[in-house]
């Protein structure tokens, strides 16, 4: 119940941090409450997993929030990238034979470069594609990415990298030890994973503040409203395109690596990880929120995980969770036939909420 | 004409195909700094895809381009740009979601001039511009609320804001009319005033007349006719191409 009410709180706050008709003092008070109460959570709860799950799930959408919300492609193969950074980060921690056995703090940003490597080289492929046939081709690359992983020449038992991501068997590797940084103890394992999410979070964050008032982000923008208007204006489409394509991937690998650092082991078999739910939820979190805004995927992450943990609390059952992927589904289709800017569409000060509005957006031919 | 010993720009047997049609044939024109060259041919004629060749949109399937000293062949539209060469599009495209500022200013930070300015330099520079083409009262609104006039003032702001050497305008009057016009050919001379030099894609012979200081013709992507405006306009092979054989032989001849 306490973590519904923390939801609940930090949705509210981020409403107003992210509203246009408040005052200026009044959206930066309630921006620096919000992270106040995102401090404390921990404090105030016993369990603080929904909203380490609700941070790191914050963190992916900001990723796929570049690419799909700014650059406007939208992707349907960001979880390669989760899945590819928790497995990177975990074949990097991992304690078993042949493995480096490195600490967290090294292991994950490892893995958030070599992520961005191979989605340099999977951007410069699929960027050449345009509107549907970019979204098929990223596709193609969610699904091919756990098989990449399972490749017995490169991560087999006799392979390039001798079972890198477990060869199959489960990929452990311990926490205890790692929770200490330059020496300072960081207490018990809950406090480590949920600052680690809420690190995550505001790094998504922050790169979408930056992102947003920079040359890159008004270049993605103006990408997204007009491809051929853009590059005659001078601004390498591909280059820039290749950027938001490696950044989104970046933030999602942090996400993946910092979420696959908690489950403290897994395997390659059961790679739960590259699940289709977890491409909705990125998608469904950012369109809900509000696509190509700074504030979306926070509010669409609060509201989702606020609506998930309302629903355990009253019925007590996973239902939420059995019912995860047709509720995903169900909520992209209402959001995008009658909000498709998400909820910032009301936020930003140009539009009041009535219900006529939900209905012209219907009938507009236009996201 | 006499014309400059370097030509800004140099068009040399420029040839595009779509299969077997040539949308633009062997056309060779040069141009030199501070003119304005008119660019006129019936519909069809070629005359975007000259504009396209130059700027880079379309590969020529033949002969070269050659601009400041540089050849334009397969260099892509950015490259281009960044040269020095802008254009506004006939079917205007502001970025609808963006304010009419930030449309100017993404000009600003990736033309010509665009390495040397933060993103929020650019926005100043785009406020200059916007009262230029009198637009500043409207720089904080989403560019999709602009009139087809504001628009097309708006396709102009963004080209200039690139800093360019060479402007095209294709059809930037198309859609308006009597004062409005007007208002656009004082516009077009104070943008030459500002040191650019201008190729105008018209179908509105005012304006070709009243800015120009030569005129190319086109008809089925093969340049017919050059000369002043006062020329081309009794030229028969222009006369022909716009209404037919029968009109340019019943008309006296220009000498």
């Amino acid at each position: 119940m306490t973590n519904l009410v923390v939801l609940l709180g930090c949705l509210v706050l981020a409403s107003l941090a992210a509203s246009a008709r408040a005052r200026a003092d009044v959206r930066r008070g309630a921006g620096a409450a919000l992270l106040a109460l995102l401090l404390i959570a921990p404090l105030l709860s016993d369990t603080t997993s929904i909203l380490f799950d609700a941070l790191t799930a914050m963190c992916i959408a900001y990723g796929w929030n570049v690419i799909g919300g700014y650059t406007g492609y939208a992707s349907f193969g960001n979880v390669a990238y989760l899945g590819l950074g928790a497995f990177v980060a975990a074949g990097f921690m991992s304690r078993q034979p042949g493995h480096l056995a490195l600490p967290w703090f090294v292991a994950i940003p490892l893995a958030v470069g070599i992520v961005s490597v191979v989605a340099l080289a999977v951007g410069l492929a699929v960027l050449r594609l345009r509107g549907h046939y970019f979204s098929i081709a990223t596709l193609g690359v969610a699904i091919a990415m756990p098989e990449l992983i399972n490749w017995d020449f490169a991560f087999g038992p006799d392979g390039v990298v001798p079972n890198f991501f477990g060869g199959g068997r489960p990929l452990n590797f311990p926490l205890v030890p790692d929770a200490q940084l330059g020496g300072l103890a960081l207490g018990a394992d809950r406090y480590l994973f949920y600052y680690l999410g809420l690190l995550t979070a505001v790094v998504g964050f922050s790169a979408t503040l930056l992102l947003s008032r920079s040359k890159l982000g008004y270049a993605l923008v103006a990408i997204r409203e007009n491809e051929d208007a853009a590059e005659a204006l001078g601004i390498n489409t591909t280059a820039m395109k290749s950027l938001a394509y490696v950044l989104s991937a970046a933030l999602a690998a942090l996400g993946g690596a910092v979420v696959g650092y908690k489950l403290t082991n897994m395997t390659t078999e059961a790679d739960a990880l590259f699940s289709i739910t977890n491409n909705l939820q990125m998608i469904v979190i950012t369109l809900i929120g509000g696509p190509g805004s700074i504030w979306g995927p926070a509010i669409g992450a609060f509201i989702l995980f606020a609506i998930q943990e309302g629903l355990r609390s009253v019925s007590n059952s996973s239902l939420f969770l059995e019912w995860q992927a047709a509720v995903f589904s169900l909520l992209i289709i209402v959001v995008v036939l009658f909000l498709p800017r998400g909820l910032m569409e009301f936020l930003r000060g140009r539009e009041r909420f009535t219900w006529r509005r939900l209905l012209r957006n219907l009938t507009a031919n236009r996201v | 004409m006499t014309l400059a010993a370097e030509p800004l720009l140099a068009v040399r047997s420029a040839t595009r195909r779509f299969g077997g049609l040539y949308a633009v044939n062997d056309v060779t024109f040069e141009l030199g700094q501070g003119e304005i060259l008119g660019l006129i041919g019936p519909n069809g004629a070629g005359k975007t895809t000259l504009v396209n060749l130059v700027t880079g949109s379309m590969r020529p399937s033949g002969g070269t381009i050659v601009f400041a000293g540089t050849v334009l062949n397969g260099l892509r539209p950015h490259r281009v740009g960044r040269l020095g060469v802008a254009r506004t599009f006939q079917v205007v495209r502001p970025f609808a979601n963006l304010t009419v500022r930030e449309n100017v200013g993404v000009g600003a930070m990736y033309g010509a001039g665009g390495h040397r300015r933060s993103a929020r330099e650019a926005l100043r520079t785009a406020d200059e511009i916007l009262e230029f083409v009198h637009l500043g009262s409207r720089r904080d609104d989403p560019a999709e609320s602009l009139t087809i006039v504001g628009r097309k003032r708006l396709e102009l702001a963004k080209a200039l804001a690139m800093e360019p050497r060479l402007l095209l305008l294709d059809e930037v009057m198309a859609g308006l009319r009597g004062a409005e016009i007007d208002e656009a050919i004082e516009l077009v001379r104070a943008i030459h005033a500002r040191g650019v030099t201008l190729i105008v894609i018209e179908h509105v012979m005012k304006v070709i007349v009243g800015v120009c200081s030569r005129v190319i013709v086109l008809d089925y992507g093969r340049k017919i006719a050059e000369g002043t405006p006062a020329q081309i306009t009794v030229d028969p092979a222009v006369v022909e191409a716009y209404l037919g054989k029968k009109y340019a032989q019943g008309r006296p001849r220009a000498d």
